[in-house]
């Protein structure tokens, strides 16, 4: 799976410009295999302890902001991961994606802090976050992954609008038709204001050579764990049945059927997957800064933002997911004198990256000759068009025998 | 009619499109190890029946028995699942996926390996991949110098040939009691069809039955057990190659009515 | 009991709204199979169109302005702004990705309807703007017994029913409605036809936008507060409306739009207030899975 094409490959020619005339289907698997993204987590990990040594022994005293900025960062990787397990994977437009991310701060910030009164140990939460956003998945999924895809996404719109619609008004108990469900008391979800003094996980803050160690590096770690994680699972998935499955449905659902796909089940595993893996990273948030906030957790930009992430990288690349989820958190931290323009910019470029390389930088899935596939458009490369040519390794008199008995008149020159 | 061993056997079955019948009281055996050719004029119905087969339309009545399993009324995976595997007339190979990935596709009905098994490395995953993985060897056994090379290519980059080699060799690896081929010739050089046909009669060898539609009368004669003839979603003939030839009905259809009598 | 009516005829006013929209949607749909998540933010964009006309006009005060005159210079501008605009978005996003896979369109509307709502934003108004509807048009109800409403209110559902019915004239009786019909049910047969299928798609985009940004004026006029998100949650409830009559429908569109804003009125009066975004996407998903086809649409048949 994954050997390198050698058929471009020169003799002495530079490592670099190798790797630069892989394209971007190359660059995509050779950042994906282990001997890369092993020691860029390991880099990663290191990275927060390097700039704990510049702060220690210069005057800068930016290395707490920018490990803030880091763990940002590994987030919206994760989210940008997940995403694409359900876009890029199963090619299912999930527009209320970030609810479920919502959902899983909320899961976590009840079980956790004094709005109801719960606080459960970390395996249990994590037991009702998994639970929960996986509950929700299913309600969506069923009914929705029955339907053909536009209706996919426009039921999972609804849902992250109903979603946010429940969660600011559920700050009071629900009043249906003059009967009031629950006690006057009720509040679960805090409305507008958002869930607070949410208990950040408990570990350790001490660990071992390390001393010390800051609630912002601890949550780095965590989310960049995570993220390593969730690209391990994703590349295990993909190259074994169950990605091959999700991917053959986005490419081709009657055939994949034809092969034995269940493609309901696949579609649904694919769904839930993706929005528990979300529910989770929505946990983490919310440990990370010690509440749960109905915006943006479902705002429908913040989707649309996971969406270019995961898009400027490319549909179905991972190192892609990373490299979108860099381009489009550090900038905002930096500039945030323009911050109102945050989402002008999103937009923009969405657009324009849909419109002029709508398989983003490292594309694995190409999303624009679907009509022209095996029509008029034939895209053989020189090395098929010869092969077209060559003459098949049928012995003469079989040939002979064949255009004997269907009587079909070819002349000698032809044969030859 | 034969009864010996019928892997397949259709009995009325029917399929209407609103006002129209497509297929309308088809009855055919097919027997263990044959190759029979549904042919027809365009429109006749064939793919019609293919799709009804395979579970991708549902018939308005009628029924069809795989060995002892009744087929109509289940899903297109479990169908699959039952041992009916299928080309499209229209390739349909999976363009983004490579030719391995492809062919991979076909043993996915007969693997079992999921999420969990795959991130743990557990050993019944382990041995469903390697079974999978050798399955596609054994898969494109018939075609080694044409898609060896080409295995970590994707589908896309191949040459239509090769895509139609792709989509057969997928069929293979499912490992199918009947296999189902439309029009597997459909678009092929002279050359590429005496070497579908040669394909043919090996897969046959190999323990396969092939029910297969073909517009390319003189490659139908030449590799067909029996022949069965449709017109206008009727039977209209059935019999050997050289029968069927002759039977005025069969080139009434063809030629229409003027030709026949002139 | 009057209180049961005083809701209907609510839901009617905002159904007749939510009527103008889903026609948009329901004719690209029909024409390009493309869910234009845009289309509610055109909407907004026409409101905000008409709330500049009418500033400009009503706080000038260059000469003293008829309020019908300017509620006509708010309708025509909007709606040939909103008109151009949708012709520009179909220009620039959607058509390059005209056969592309399915995906790509759907991601670029998102990426319009944020451009929209975020370039209004930072441009116009972060703040709801308040449209001056009492300086142009006559503040007395129309009333029936006790059941009452706004002169702004009835406007807002005769001006959207006579559109309508226009608009239905324009396809079923025209030349270049049947050209769009044709398009909507082969476009490359209709190119065989001699059909200029963009120009068939640009009018579309225009006639469709134009509703919304009428709607939009309609709507400023009947609520006087609008702001930039206010597409966003009316443009969806307005595709539910579609849906549940049948998209690509023309009629059933109508007929959904007031269906839905009967049902949401009465929601809203009977059960909750609460919860009335929620009861409208249920009602949504309800139809979906007993009548994906819609009221009045055709059974869909996957593509084989």
């Amino acid at each position: 799976m994954s050997a390198p094409p050698s058929t471009f490959e020169e003799e002495g020619s530079h490592p670099l410009k190798r790797f630069w005339e892989l394209g971007p289907a190359g660059w995509d698997r050779t950042l994906t295999s282990p001997f890369v993204l092993i020691p860029f987590f390991i880099l990663a990990a290191l990275v927060p302890l390097a700039l704990q040594f510049v702060e220690d022994n210069s005057a800068w005293i930016g290395a707490q902001f920018w490990t803030l900025i880091l763990a940002n960062c590994a987030m919206f990787a994760c989210l940008a991961v997940a995403l694409n397990l359900v876009v890029g994977y199963a090619g299912l437009l999930n527009l209320g994606f970030i609810a479920f991310f919502g959902i899983g701060t909320y899961a976590y910030a009840l079980v956790a802090s004094d709005q109801i009164h719960q606080h459960y140990p970390l395996w249990a939460a994590v037991l009702v976050v998994i639970v929960i956003t996986l509950a929700f998945a299913l309600v969506v999924g069923v009914p929705a992954l029955r339907l053909r895809g536009d209706y996919l996404a426009i039921v999972t719109l609804g849902f992250g609008l109903i979603m946010r619609n429940l969660i600011i008004e559920l700050d009071r108990p629900p009043v249906l038709a003059g009967h009031q469900i629950g006690p006057d008391s009720l509040n679960l979800t805090g409305g507008t204001n958002g869930i607070h003094g949410v208990a950040p996980f408990n570990l350790p803050t001490r660990l071992p050579l390390l001393g010390e160690v800051p609630h912002y590096r601890m949550y780095y770690w965590i989310f960049v764990g995570f993220l390593a994680l969730s690209i391990y699972a994703m590349l295990r998935w993909r190259h074994t049945r169950t990605g091959r499955a999700w991917v053959a449905i986005r490419e081709d659902e009657l055939a994949a059927r034809a092969m034995g796909v269940n493609t309901f089940k696949y579609r649904l595993l694919a769904f839930s997957t993706s929005a528990v893996m979300a529910g989770i990273v929505g946990m983490i948030d919310a440990a990370f800064l010690f509440n749960a906030f109905p915006s943006p957790n479902f705002d429908v930009q913040t989707t649309v933002m996971v969406f270019i992430m995961m898009i400027l990288g490319g549909l179905g690349s991972l190192p892609g997911a990373i490299l979108g989820a860099i381009a489009f958190t550090v900038p905002p931290f930096l500039l945030q004198k323009f911050v109102l323009y945050k989402y002008l910019v999103i937009s923009v470029l969405l657009i324009a990256v849909m419109v002029l390389r709508p398989e983003g930088l490292l594309g694995t899935v190409s999303i624009r000759p679907r009509r022209t596939f095996g029509g008029t458009l034939e895209l053989l490369s020189t090395e098929s068009a010869a092969e077209e040519g060559e003459p098949p390794p049928v012995s003469t008199a079989d040939a002979a025998k064949i255009e004997a008995a269907s009587g079909e008149i070819v002349t000698p020159e032809e044969k030859t | 009619m034969s009864d010996r061993n019928a892997v397949l056997q259709i009995r009325g079955l029917t399929r209407r499109f609103g006002g129209l019948t497509a297929v309308d009281h088809f009855d055919v055996d097919v027997n263990q190890g044959e190759i029979v050719s549904l042919v027809g004029p365009n429109g006749a119905g064939k793919t019609t029946v293919f799709n009804l087969i395979s579970g991708v339309l549902k018939p308005t009545s009628g029924s069809i028995r795989l060995q002892d399993a009744e087929l109509v009324g289940r899903p297109a995976h479990r169908i699959t699942h039952l041992g009916v595997a299928r080309t499209f007339q229209n390739i349909r190979v999976f363009p983004q996926l490579t030719v391995r990935e492809n062919i991979l596709l076909g043993t996915h009905h007969w693997t079992r390996s999921g999420m969990l098994g795959s991130v743990t490395f557990w050993p019944s995953t382990i041995r469903a991949e390697r079974a999978a993985q050798a399955e596609v060897d054994t898969a494109i056994d018939l075609f080694r110098e044409r898609l060896q090379p080409r295995l970590e290519d994707p589908a896309f980059a191949l040459s239509y040939a090769n895509r139609r080699r792709t989509e057969i060799a997928r069929a293979l690896a499912a490992r199918p009691k009947l296999l189902l081929l439309d029009e597997p010739a459909a678009g092929m050089n002279p050359y590429e069809r005496i070497e579908i046909a040669g394909l043919i009669r090996a897969m046959r060898d190999r323990g396969l039955t092939i029910f297969l539609i073909e517009h390319h009368m003189p490659l139908v004669m030449e590799i067909s057990d029996r022949v069965v003839v449709m017109d206008h979603g009727v039977k209209i003939a059935e019999g050997l190659p050289k029968e069927v030839h002759s039977n005025p009905r069969v080139v009434e259809a063809y030629l229409g009515r003027r030709a026949a009598s002139a | 009991m009057a209180y049961f009516l005083q809701q209907l005829v609510n839901g009617l006013e905002v159904g007749s709204l939510y009527a103008l929209i889903a026609l948009g949607y329901t004719l690209i749909y029909g024409i390009l199979e493309l869910l234009n998540f845009a289309h509610g933010d055109v909407f907004m964009v026409g409101a905000f169109l008409g709330a500049g006309v009418a500033a400009l006009l009503v706080h000038n005060e260059v000469a003293a302005i008829p309020g019908g005159l300017v509620v006509g210079l708010m309708l025509l501008l909007a709606m040939a702004g909103a008109g151009g605009l949708g012709v520009g978005i179909e220009r620039v996003a959607y058509r390059p990705l005209r056969n592309a896979n399915r995906l790509a369109p759907l991601i670029t509307a998102i990426g319009v309807s944020l451009f929209l709502e975020s370039a209004v934003q930072v441009w116009v108004s972060p703040a709801p703007v308040l449209v001056p509807s009492n300086a142009l048009v006559p503040q007395f109800n129309l009333g029936l017994g006790s059941v009452e409403t706004p002169l702004t209110g009835a406007l807002l559902f005769v001006i959207a029913i006579g559109l309508m019915v226009v608009l239905d004239v324009f396809i079923f009786r025209t030349r270049f409605g049947s050209a769009m019909r044709a398009t909507a049910q082969d476009r490359e047969a209709a190119t065989f036809m001699g059909i200029d299928v963009d120009r068939v798609i640009m009018v579309t985009f225009f006639v469709a936008s134009a509703l919304a940004g009428l709607g939009g004026v309609l709507f400023g006029l009947r609520y006087a507060n609008i702001d930039f998100f206010m597409g966003y949650l009316l443009g969806i409830k307005a595709f539910t409306a579609a849906v549940i009559g049948g998209i690509g429908n023309i009629r059933g569109a109508m007929v959904g739009g007031l269906l839905l804003g009967v049902f949401e009125s009465l929601t809203a009066g009977f059960i909750s207030t609460q919860f009335t975004d929620t009861f409208v996407f249920l009602a949504l998903i309800a139809v979906l899975l007993i009548r994906p086809q819609g009221l009045f649409g055709q059974p869909l048949t996957d593509r084989a």
